[in-house]
């Protein structure tokens, strides 16, 4: 990126990059397996606990 | 010279990563967050609270405080995740183009008070040293000789960013383990040396008039931290194996493992009687490991501010990819300036709850918008043009410009930071969490009943165009 054809070249080569990346992700939807709300019940469980635990120490 | 590895990680962090290139499962992702979580910010924010808080009081509301808001923001993490983008690229959605990038100008000055926190305390480290070295005056004061050797952190932090990752990654694997051998110290002279039994009847030191106003406080200290984290979600999610990685990764790492630094921080304020973690090295290590604990501290310190300097330049070369990388690097020399006098470093705990409030604010915003407005669905593509469907008004979101109002007047009629004035209100529910909500339930009226636009109503069926229909 020392001068300014490097950089147009560099931004064309990105963009293009980009436009073949948004046409995969538009037919696939995602890259990576979706999270379910089962999925983050023990991080519910753990906040509920130290929610306790500060009640318990005002109490 | 650095030009092409920065080139790289421009167009890595620009680009939506795919699922081939995303190098975290769970271990990993979590092993990374903590090692760029653990640092100054964390033992401060123990200063802090074991200095108006007993031990079972830190212990309770350093867990509530930071968990709680992280549980709140963590399922962003899902977005970033799924589609791989940028925090600033993925908050168009909620905040509009123009929005996102203001969202980053907050962030960058945000970043900068954090940096001069990092290159303060190694300051303030080195003017130690420099006493146990028999140094003049001048280079062991705190109006003298801490900001210069601030600003000489600042700009070694500053020169290594600008070399690119790969001096980074070297100069980590010294300012990493540096910070994980002072937890090893300080656990060491908590467990074996004082006795947890003794560390749990102290006092604290500086306690405010009334239990419940010292609770409070101290919250919305950690909620501060808590919410802190809100724009590097982005960053990282993008980078995990999968969407539930993403969202366990960031919840244990910065609500719970991190924990251990600010509880260890608290402690060791109760020990010592002071919040600054240059104090406690000589206090509990003696001269020849507190000679080594301030070591520790000034290379871990120094670690902390180039990876907040490179962060906060990629992320402007990611917004901004034709801009110079020297230009990206120097957003940052506004820091030095916060580095003059003790003042910024002394008002930490100002500057943690300006963070609660700010981030709070916006991820009530950005919570409400993908999960109850657009029900996860996101236009990529669009999130990548300017003139796409989330250009709103005039590329600001009209929905969120209130929730931002509305979410601030409510945090600062509970709590104004810098007077440290609080409402009878604060005591009870504090300022930083229900500001979360605030913001939240206003962007959901908002977006329903005063600014219909489609690509809010109709998100199924995604339109390049602006269609404000009402």
């Amino acid at each position: 990126m020392s001068n300014k054809s490097n950089d147009d070249a560099f931004v064309r080569e990105l963009y293009d990059e980009l436009d073949h990346r948004l046409d995969e992700l538009q037919q696939q939807g995602t890259y990576v397996e979706k999270m379910t709300l089962s999925d983050a019940y023990i991080p519910l469980i753990t906040t509920i606990v130290i929610c306790f635990i500060l009640i318990l120490y005002i109490l | 010279m650095s030009g092409r590895s920065v080139a790289d990680e421009v167009k890595f962090g620009f680009l939506p990563v795919k699922k081939e290139e995303r190098e975290f499962g769970l271990w990993d992702f979590l092993f990374v967050q903590v090692g760029f979580g653990i640092a100054a910010w964390c033992f401060l924010v123990g200063g802090y609270t074991g200095l108006v808080l007993d031990a079972k009081g830190s212990l309770a509301t350093i867990l509530f405080g930071n968990a709680f808001p992280v549980f709140l923001i963590m399922p962003i993490a899902i977005y970033f995740a799924r589609y791989g983008v940028d925090t600033f690229i993925g908050f168009r959605s909620a905040l509009g183009y123009l929005g996102s990038d203001l969202f980053f100008i907050i962030f960058a000055l945000l970043n900068l008070g954090w940096i001069s926190i990092s290159t303060f305390m190694m300051g303030e480290s080195s003017i130690k040293i420099a006493g146990l070295l028999g140094a003049d005056e001048f280079w062991t004061s705190r109006t003298t000789g801490a900001p210069f050797f601030a600003l000489i952190a600042f700009a070694v932090a500053f020169y290594i960013a600008y070399k690119g990752p790969v001096a980074i990654k070297w100069f980590n694997r010294i300012g990493v383990p540096s910070i994980m051998l002072v937890l090893v110290g300080l656990i060491s002279v908590i467990l074996f040396g004082e006795g947890l039994e003794n560390v749990v009847a102290l006092q604290p030191s500086e306690p405010y008039d009334t239990l419940s106003r010292s609770i409070a406080t101290a919250i919305e200290w950690n909620v501060g931290l808590g919410f802190s984290w809100l724009p590097y979600i982005g960053q990282w999610s993008r980078l995990a194996k999968s969407e539930k990685v993403a969202y366990h990764g960031g919840f244990w790492g910065f609500g719970v493992v991190l924990n251990i630094a600010a509880v260890l921080g608290a402690f060791t304020a109760l020990l010592v009687a002071s919040l600054d973690p240059t104090d406690w090295m000589i206090a509990v290590g003696g001269v020849s490991w507190g000679f080594v604990g301030l070591i520790l501290l000034v290379l871990a310190n120094t670690t902390s501010a180039v990876i907040l300097i490179y962060s906060q330049s990629i992320s402007f070369k990611t917004l901004f990819p034709k801009v110079k990388w020297g230009l990206a690097v120097s957003t940052t020399i506004p820091a030095a300036f916060f580095m003059l006098s003790p003042s910024f470093y002394d008002a930490y705990g100002v500057f943690l709850s300006f963070i609660a409030f700010v981030m709070a604010v916006f991820g009530g915003i950005v919570i409400a918008d993908f999960f109850l407005i657009k029900k996860q669905n996101i236009s990529v593509r669009d999130l990548y043009d300017r003139r796409g469907a989330y250009r709103y008004w005039n590329g600001f979101n009209p929905s969120a410009i209130i929730s931002f109002i509305v979410g601030t007047i409510s945090y600062w009629a509970l709590y104004n930071p810098i007077v440290d004035s609080a409402s009878g209100l604060f005591m009870y529910i504090t300022a930083g969490i229900p500001s979360f909500f605030v913001s939240g339930i206003v962007y959901f009226i908002c977006v329903k009943f005063l600014f219909k636009y489609k690509v809010d109503l109709d998100n199924s069926n995604l339109s390049s165009e602006v269609n404000k229909i009402a």
